[in-house]
């Protein structure tokens, strides 16, 4: 994993070399508290997006990926979009982090996952460059985020109801937790 | 969404060693919780993980222990989070920075501290638990 996203990190810039003359350095990026793109809660735009959706009535997966994290590439190699094409009563958020902003939505695509009605894109930006751990956000909606890939599911108007956090969550297993997510459970 | 600082305290302890850890939260006056007693919990010391702590919760303050050892599950930790039981809106708590909803909850860590799989909805099953506790324990 560390040797993939080592080798990831750095093949834009070895791209980028071949690709452009010679440019002028990038203004350095700074550490920012509340980045430009934050509410006044200090929300991002990404965060305030999927907060939106999974409020409404129904099963909500969100997931948190990197295309230069191997896991997360396996996951989608593994036939995700089955998944998704399967259930077209729940959304799916697919939520990019540490990639410095970007959604890579092209990346998505080749997977066979396609923004549409109940598919969005998102990109939940860094404090900084993305290769800086110290800057990577952490939690998203106030939940912990310490690994890619990561797969929530919720329910009930926005309640967390399933959260794999770490390793890869197959086909099979995201198919049985929406399936749980769905049942209708009693409490005295 | 409550806090209760002292329970917080001694789980992040817990959970902050190497290995793998399995915090469960249940109430004795739950169905849900106690329809897991006996399937997934009674061996709760063969899941394979290296701690199993159960956290009592909208029980008036008390323990819950009489009521594991009565649906056998017998000789687990058990912490209590104090307080009344609320009414069903406002059964909602945060514990180590996840939000409970909903008992039976069961969260796994790993990585000295880190969350690895939370189910907040529903009852778990014992395969899923061991998978999960298996799960958290390799090496990715």
């Amino acid at each position: 994993m560390r040797l993939v996203l080592l080798v990831l990190l750095t093949a834009p810039a070895a791209c980028a070399q071949v690709e452009t003359a010679p440019q002028p350095p990038p203004p350095p990026v700074t550490r920012q508290e509340a980045a430009p793109d934050t509410t006044a809660d200090g929300r991002t735009q990404a965060e305030v997006a999927v907060a939106a959706t999974i409020a409404e009535p129904g099963v909500h997966v969100v997931h948190f990926w990197a295309p230069w994290c191997g896991n997360s590439r396996a996951e989608f190699e593994a036939g995700w979009y089955e998944v998704v094409e399967a259930n077209p009563d729940v959304s799916f958020s697919f939520v990019t982090i540490w990639n410095d902003g970007r959604d890579s939505a092209d990346r998505l695509a080749r997977y066979g996952i396609t923004p549409g009605d109940r598919v969005a894109v998102f990109a939940q930006p860094d404090r900084g460059p993305s290769a800086d751990r110290d800057l990577r956000r952490r939690t998203f909606l106030g939940l912990p985020l310490s690994w890619t890939p990561t797969t929530w599911i919720f329910n009930r108007g926005g309640q967390l109801a399933y959260a794999f956090n770490y390793g890869e969550v197959s086909p099979d297993m995201l198919a049985t937790a929406i399936e749980h997510a769905r049942d209708e459970w009693t409490h005295d | 969404m409550t806090e209760h600082a002292p329970t917080d305290a001694a789980l992040r302890e817990i959970v902050s060693a190497d290995g793998v850890h399995v915090v469960h939260v249940w109430a004795p006056w739950c169905d849900n919780s106690l329809n897991e007693h006996e399937p997934v919990w009674s061996d709760w010391a063969g899941l394979g993980a290296d701690s199993v702590t159960f956290v009592t919760v909208w029980n008036e303050s008390e323990r819950g222990a009489a009521t594991l050892r009565e649906t056998g599950v017998e000789g687990v930790r058990e912490l209590v989070v104090p307080g009344p039981k609320p009414e069903k809106p406002d059964r909602r708590l945060r514990l180590l920075g996840v939000p409970v909803t909903w008992i039976p909850t069961t969260l796994v860590f790993n990585r000295n501290g880190l969350l690895a799989t939370a189910f907040a909805y529903g009852e778990v099953t014992r395969e899923q638990l061991v998978e999960a506790v298996n799960g958290a324990r390799d090496d990715w």
